[in-house]
């Protein structure tokens, strides 16, 4: 090992993980088919539901909406159920990261989905944003965009996480179209 | 600090690593290579070779990185080969050691170290079994944990979201006290051999305590182990997963003394920690009008009815037992785990080792091959 400072070993080594670039985004926004991964986490489904609608009453339309679950929100999706949606579909949403594992996992899930050829929206609250970031950076795809919402997700009312799934609605739009980014909230931002 | 500084002193030293985020909040020891190269002797001579990936940042951990980290804890060489087994065994994709590190969640991964080496290191299997001042134990734990966070990444606030974590967060590491206990030890009832020496992790809560000085016999003993497990306020009765019971040396006495076998205790406790599905769905409070709280992580074959009960893991397979602690003392500890997201990993510290086949057990807990 060379020592960059005399005396000093970095305990940490290095990361060996090959670049993955992101999946080539659609020439159309309307008419596609979307998949909706729940990581069946309190009130994920439920999100997931809302931000459809809010993404419906925005103008987008599509082809098929297909919902998938995974196993366990503690671990990633199995590779069965990531080779099913990519099969199956243009297009991928899943949540929710709202907490250590499970956003954790929910990155990892859309690293393999925009692998296999899937733009993705990933939604993660804002408590786990920073932990997002350094796993996606940490599993080669620096350049995934995460959603971002207010956390807390688990303790809300359908009214409330309506709210919640008009801010995802419009991120994933960007996220899935590559259009110009879009202010999402920030951890100062109260909740609701 | 410059290139051009050869020398810097021992406590300069000690403060840089400190300032570099290498510390678990303790000063560590800072590496030398002359250190460095005795663990790497031990550990197989290349210190280039690749040990394995540690997630959630997935550094790669090269035999001379394992080294570096158990200098820093404090560790003799010839704990090398227990540290290693206990990261290979880690990073076992079953463990599932991505989700344990990033949880919110209190979990640590737990090492109990079974068989001749345990005694050969001066680990201590007997009294302040989870405490502090036996060198092996505290150092064992202290480098798994100095790489789950500098190779690791797993940083609080950073990768590691742990809401409050929890001590053993410093150090997680026992023997179990093959010596005084009355049974076959843990790792011969999972097939393995008792001059094998293996390590077992699991995730783990802090040890929750249970007194008993009154029963003097198996069932008042196991009630009050029970009693500790009957509560919704640990992941298992939520999640499900495995848990782990210490049985204290006096208990596991009175219990032998009626011909009881570790299968019994386990199969009692599972039977016995339980809770009441009422308080498992939490009163129904928080489904929609007029509907039921299902809870998914829980098996469809729960009896999900106000007035049943339900157990806190699966199947008794899921309370992993020891027998630990010193001989003073009518405590035993229930410490319970994370969720169905991790198996717990046994692992034979020499890699030439199997466990047996089931073909030629005639017992269930392993005494036969006693």
């Amino acid at each position: 090992m060379t020592e960059q400072i005399p005396g000093i070993y970095d305990p940490c080594g290095i990361v060996e993980v090959e670049s993955s670039p992101l999946a080539h985004r659609p020439d159309t926004e309307n008419g596609l088919r979307l998949a909706v991964l729940s990581n069946t986490k309190w009130n994920a489904a439920k999100l997931l539901r809302a931000t459809v609608r809010a993404l419906t009453e925005q103008g987008l339309t599509f082809a098929a909406v297909q919902h998938y679950d995974k196993e366990h929100f503690s671990s990633p999706a199995s590779d069965e159920v990531i080779d099913r949606i990519a099969a199956d579909n243009d297009i991928a949403i899943t949540a929710i990261g709202d907490c250590g594992s499970c956003c954790s996992a929910c990155v990892n899930d859309g690293v393999r989905l925009e692998q296999a050829g899937l733009p993705t929206a990933v939604i993660v609250t804002t408590e786990f944003e920073h932990e997002a970031r350094l796993q996606r950076e940490a599993r080669g795809m620096a350049d995934l965009q995460l959603v971002v919402v207010s956390h807390p997700i688990s303790s809300l009312t359908l009214e409330q996480l309506d709210g919640r799934a008009v801010e995802a609605a419009s991120q994933a739009r960007a996220i899935w179209f590559a259009t110009a980014p879009i202010n999402h909230v920030s951890q100062q931002a109260p909740s609701a | 600090m410059t290139a051009t500084d050869t020398r810097i002193d021992h406590q300069d030293l000690v403060e840089y690593y400190f300032d570099q985020r290498w510390s678990d909040g303790l000063p560590v020891v800072p590496p030398t290579p002359h250190r460095v190269a005795a663990f790497v002797d031990v550990l197989g001579g290349d210190p280039h070779h690749f040990e394995a990936r540690i997630p959630p940042r997935w550094g790669s951990l090269t035999t001379e990185l394992l080294a570096v980290n158990m200098v820093m804890a404090g560790c003799k060489p010839e704990y090398a080969p227990v540290v290693r087994a206990a990261v290979l065994a880690l990073t076992d994709s079953r463990f599932n050691l991505n989700g344990i590190q990033a949880t919110t969640h209190v979990v640590s991964p737990l090492i109990v170290v079974n068989g001749p080496m345990a005694r050969e290191i001066g680990m201590n299997s007997g009294g302040n079994l989870f405490g502090s001042g036996n060198r092996a134990n505290a150092t064992i734990g202290r480098a798994v944990r100095l790489i789950m966070l500098s190779v690791g990444g797993g940083i609080p606030g950073e990768l590691d979201k742990s809401t409050l974590g929890h001590p053993g967060k410093y150090t997680f590491c026992i023997a179990e006290n093959e010596q005084e206990s009355p049974w076959a030890p843990y790792h011969v009832e999972h097939g393995y051999a008792p001059e094998d020496s293996t390590v077992l992790v699991i995730g783990a809560e802090a040890p929750h305590s249970v007194t008993n000085h009154i029963s003097d016999d198996p069932q008042g003993i196991l009630d009050s182990i029970a009693s500790a497990m009957s509560t919704i306020a640990h992941n298992n009765a939520v999640l499900g997963g495995s848990c782990t019971v210490v049985l204290g040396i006096e208990h596991a006495r009175t219990i032998a003394n009626f011909e009881w076998t570790r299968d019994d205790i386990r199969r009692y406790l599972w039977l016995n920690g339980q809770n009441l599905w009422d308080a498992v769905s939490y009163g129904n409070r928080y489904a929609p009008p007029g509907g039921k709280t299902y809870n998914r992580n829980l098996p469809k074959w729960y009896p999900r009815e106000d007035g049943r009960r339900v157990p806190i893991v699966f199947t008794p397979d899921d309370i992993h037992l020891f027998i630990a602690g010193g001989t003073a003392g009518r405590f035993s500890a229930f410490l319970p785990g994370w969720s169905t997201a991790t198996t717990p990993v046994l692992r034979a510290i020499d890699d030439s080792v199997v466990p047996a086949e089931g073909g030629d057990l005639q017992c269930s807990d392993g005494a036969c091959r006693l």
